[in-house]
């Protein structure tokens, strides 16, 4: 490991790993399974089998979280419970990152005691205190895991004013009002009781699980963070609650027009999606179907369980790929500018593969350092196995990876990119991060109920830039949650953004990752950060994890 | 069953709907991929020189039940039909026509799991009864939409070998090729299904088919893809003009309108396709107050 050297004002330190040059073999995407020698053993659960409610087939997700300020990935495992004891599951847990894919869980140590049936969980340093905190979405009451700095964590939900409603989902934190703290929005889904399950209903003339259709939706949460530790909820006076209330599972707190008041985009299940456009002043307009968001390319609602954001076609503005039910298709919407969407999924090959499968967690990452975004999605189903085997659905399913190819994605299949594309499971949620600091996207797979997995990158080529950013200033969010960074190599240029609840249910490592031909030396960087201020950086050398601290 | 209306399945659903169809030719099997194909392809390759050399044979009459249920699928009364195929298959349970009629019902009723091995049975049984070129059709769309594109493929070429000029199957074919990306195949086969759909209504006295609609929007979707928003904006209205209540081809009209910068036309478009969706969420539309204004939406 060598360390470069770079001008002090914007940059605090790099871990570069690699000499240049080491990578000349050309790109390929290949990942293998290394959760039996990680360490990392949790199994989550979420129901019994078979589920009988829809509570038991959501499951859960995961969170990378760098809790001990050490520089690498840790990982929170969020937990459900059963129905017959929906307060008393097993428990979340915490793992920390020991280097070389090795994780030891220090759940007791870190004081997690979270045995409520859990389900999104959402990182971000919500009291500037400069370490990363946990929101995690539940059953009933949420909960705000404050980090104390000391590696360890405690329970101020309530405390923090945040109020549960029957059943939250995805959340995203951002600083809707650019004032310096981190602002949460909560989606929740539909009441549903435990201790009264609704009639079963029907799906193409297949008795199923009740649910969403047919059960009372819920409103969304929009939270302001007042300076002090505690929130306030906006939903009203913010303008969020003009809409009618839907079936919520993921949310995005994002520039999505480049004015630096962020926006909020809400994955709405089998509805319309909302796009909020922020008007300043914590006041939000609905903009959803004029903007072409909020429906696939035929003007229907789709399920909208995973949501990815990537910079598709190179206009610099971030485009939405969400991920949906079996026999729908998975959505990519164009962002044209000024909040108008165009749905482009067919022209980028992104149709048909998606038919058979119930996805979820989803990421636009550039696994293979070629300097484009690859995508991925996981997949299973939530009706219980025997109803899909019977109709021949898959219970379990595999991934589905896309290597980016000019104006198209590329289905992979295991032959290329390992035996773990084969593997059929029921996932959920995914975290992506370089776990292992070899300059590359490594992957951290939730599930119902089976064991979470470590997929680990096996980039064999290419060049890679890391980049963490850092705020200082007091009383300012630390990560830059929001910024969007662009990276200029030649004539090249990506652009990545630093976006909260993206993925499923999970978080991911608070960077911004790019890939870049093999032999790159060079490259430049611009800031924008959340609230606009630009900053740029010449001639910063790769490979690199880089920390650019705002000047 | 967006992108097919009910219309474009039940018109080839029914024995003899395709009567003044091109000449039946069997043409000659689509010749083999170089490299080993896999078993359903194989079993496509294998079907269809028996179901060519059975274009001629003369097959007896329907019985009572499954000309009822031909009847009740015919009308669209599916609740019907789907009483009166299990009926048909209690009383005959080794009927190739109801098993397959059991298949269409499963594909239009969205089970395209089960109506994919209904299809693939009466491939491997071989042809059984009226028209048995029906089952490459169905099949093809089928995986269509199980989102096997390749053995779509080969399915659906394989009833255009069958049945040439198959205006239906074009359709297929484009909608194939248009969730691949493929816009100008797709807008050769939309073409190709346009100018067949012309031909028969020609020949029928000048009655429209049904399906045009459909076909229209197709070429609407493909030229949108194409990015030529002038030829979409017209395939679009001569959809609509056939037939005004297809919500999904108000809503990609609307795309349409809202990127050539007509911000009137695109307000009634999503009038239109508001008023056919009621009840899909997501607040109330107010036209008036659409934050995206027209300066930046006309891409030309």
């Amino acid at each position: 490991m060598s360390r470069y050297a770079f001008p002090a004002f914007f940059l605090l330190w790099t871990y570069a790993c690699g000499a240049p040059g080491d990578d000349a073999q050309s790109a390929s995407i290949h990942f293998t399974d290394v959760t039996q020698e990680s360490g990392l053993h949790a199994h989550q659960i979420s129901g019994v089998d078979p589920p009988t409610m829809l509570l038991e087939s959501i499951s859960t997700g995961i969170a990378l979280i760098d809790f001990d300020q050490d520089g690498d990935c840790d990982v929170f495992v969020p937990n459900g419970a059963t129905i017959a004891q929906p307060n008393l599951g097993p428990g979340c847990s915490l793992f920390e990152n020991l280097g070389d894919l090795r994780f030891r869980d220090v759940s007791a140590q870190a004081g997690i005691d979270l045995t409520r049936w859990c389900y999104g969980a959402t990182v971000g340093d919500y009291d500037n205190d400069g370490f990363d905190d946990i929101f995690v979405t539940c059953l009933g009451e949420n909960a705000l895991l404050r980090n104390t700095g000391k590696g360890a964590f405690e329970e101020v939900g309530h405390a923090a004013g945040l109020r549960g409603a029957v059943w939250s989902t995805g959340s995203s934190f951002g600083d809707i009002d650019n004032d310096g703290d981190l602002d949460l929005y909560v989606c929740n889904y539909c009441v549903l009781d435990p201790s009264a399950p609704p009639p079963y209903s029907s799906f193409v003339g297949v008795r199923v699980l009740a649910g969403p259709m047919g059960l009372p939706d819920l409103d969304d949460q929009l939270y302001l963070n007042q300076g002090d530790g505690t929130f306030r909820d906006i939903s009203e006076e913010s303008g969020i609650l003009a809409q009618p209330a839907s079936w919520g599972l993921g949310a995005v707190i994002l520039d999505f027009d480049g004015d630096h008041l962020p926006d909020i985009y809400v994955g709405n299940d089998s509805r319309a999606c909302f796009l909020f456009r922020n008007l300043g002043g914590a006041r939000f307009e609905e903009v959803g179907v004029f903007s072409g968001i909020a429906f696939s390319e035929e003007g229907e609602g789709q399920a909208t369980m995973g949501i990815a954001v990537g910079d598709v076609d190179g206009n610099g503005l971030p485009d939405v790929f969400t991920t949906n039910f079996m026999f729908d298709t998975n959505t990519l919407h164009l962002n044209l500018g000024d909040l108008l969407f165009e749905d482009r999924t067919m022209a980028y090959g992104l149709h048909l593969d998606s038919r058979p499968y119930l996805s979820w967690a989803t990421g636009f990452f550039d696994f293979d350092h070629d300097s484009d975004e690859d995508l991925i999605f996981f997949n299973g189903n939530i009706y219980p196995q025997d109803v899909c085997q019977a109709r021949d659905w898959g219970y379990n399913q595999p991934p589905v990876l896309y290597a980016r190819e000019a104006d198209q994605f590329r289905r992979l299949d295991a032959s290329s990119a390992g035996a773990w594309l084969d593997d059929e499971r029921c996932d959920r949620g995914t975290g992506f991060g370089d776990l292992d600091g070899d300059g590359d996207v490594d992957m951290v797979v939730s599930g119902r109920n089976q064991a979470v997995r470590v997929l680990r990158n096996d980039r064999d080529g290419g060049a890679w830039l890391i980049v963490r950013l850092e705020d200082p200033r007091p009383g300012h969010e630390h990560s830059g949650i929001g910024a969007k960074i662009k990276l200029s190599a030649g004539s090249a240029v990506q652009h990545r953004w630093i976006a909260s609840g993206v993925s499923f249910f999970a978080s991911s490592a608070p960077v911004a990752h790019f890939g870049l031909p093999a032999g790159t030396r060079e490259v430049a960087l611009e800031v924008s950060w959340p609230d606009g201020h630009l900053q740029t950086m010449e001639r910063v050398k790769v490979p690199a994890d880089l920390v650019v601290q705002r000047d | 069953m967006n992108w097919v209306g009910c219309a474009l399945v039940l018109s080839l659903l029914l024995p003899g709907c395709a009567k003044d169809a091109a000449p039946q030719k069997a043409a000659a099997p689509p010749q083999p991929p170089p490299s080993e194909p896999s078993p359903h392809a194989a079993l496509i390759q294998q079907a269809l020189p028996l179901f060519a050399a059975a274009a001629e044979r003369q097959w007896p009459a329907p019985t009572q039940g499954m000309a009822a249920l031909n009847l009740a699928m015919s009308q669209g009364r599916m609740q019907r039909a789907r009483k009166l195929v299990g009926q048909e298959l209690s009383l005959h349970p080794g009927s190739a026509e109801a098993s397959f009629a059991a298949g269409v019902l499963y594909f239009m009723g969205g089970a395209y799991g089960g109506a994919r091995q209904r299809f693939e049975r009466e491939l491997e049984r071989g042809p059984a009864f009226v028209e048995p070129h029906r089952v490459f059709h169905f099949y093809g769309a089928c995986l269509l939409r199980l989102g096997e594109g390749s053995l779509a493929r080969q399915a659906l070429v394989a009833h255009l070998s069958l049945r040439p000029g198959d205006p239906h199957t074009l359709y297929y074919l484009g909608q194939l090729a248009l969730q691949e990306g493929q816009a100008p195949q797709a807008l050769t086969r939309f073409q190709q299904a346009l100018l067949e759909f012309e031909r028969r209504s020609t020949a029928a006295g000048g009655q429209p088919d049904p399906s045009l609609a459909k076909v229209h929007a197709g070429l609407g979707n493909a030229h949108l893809q194409n990015g030529d928003l002038d030829a979409a904006d017209q395939a679009m209205r001569r959809s609509l003009a056939l037939d005004p209540s297809q919500a999904d081809v108000h809503y990609a009209h609307w795309r349409v309108l809202l990127r050539l910068g007509d911000r009137n036309a695109a307000a009634s478009a999503m009038e239109s396709f508001e008023r056919l969706k009621s009840g899909l969420g997501g607040g109330p539309l107010q036209p008036n107050q659409n934050p995206v204004t027209p300066p930046f939406v006309n891409h030309r």
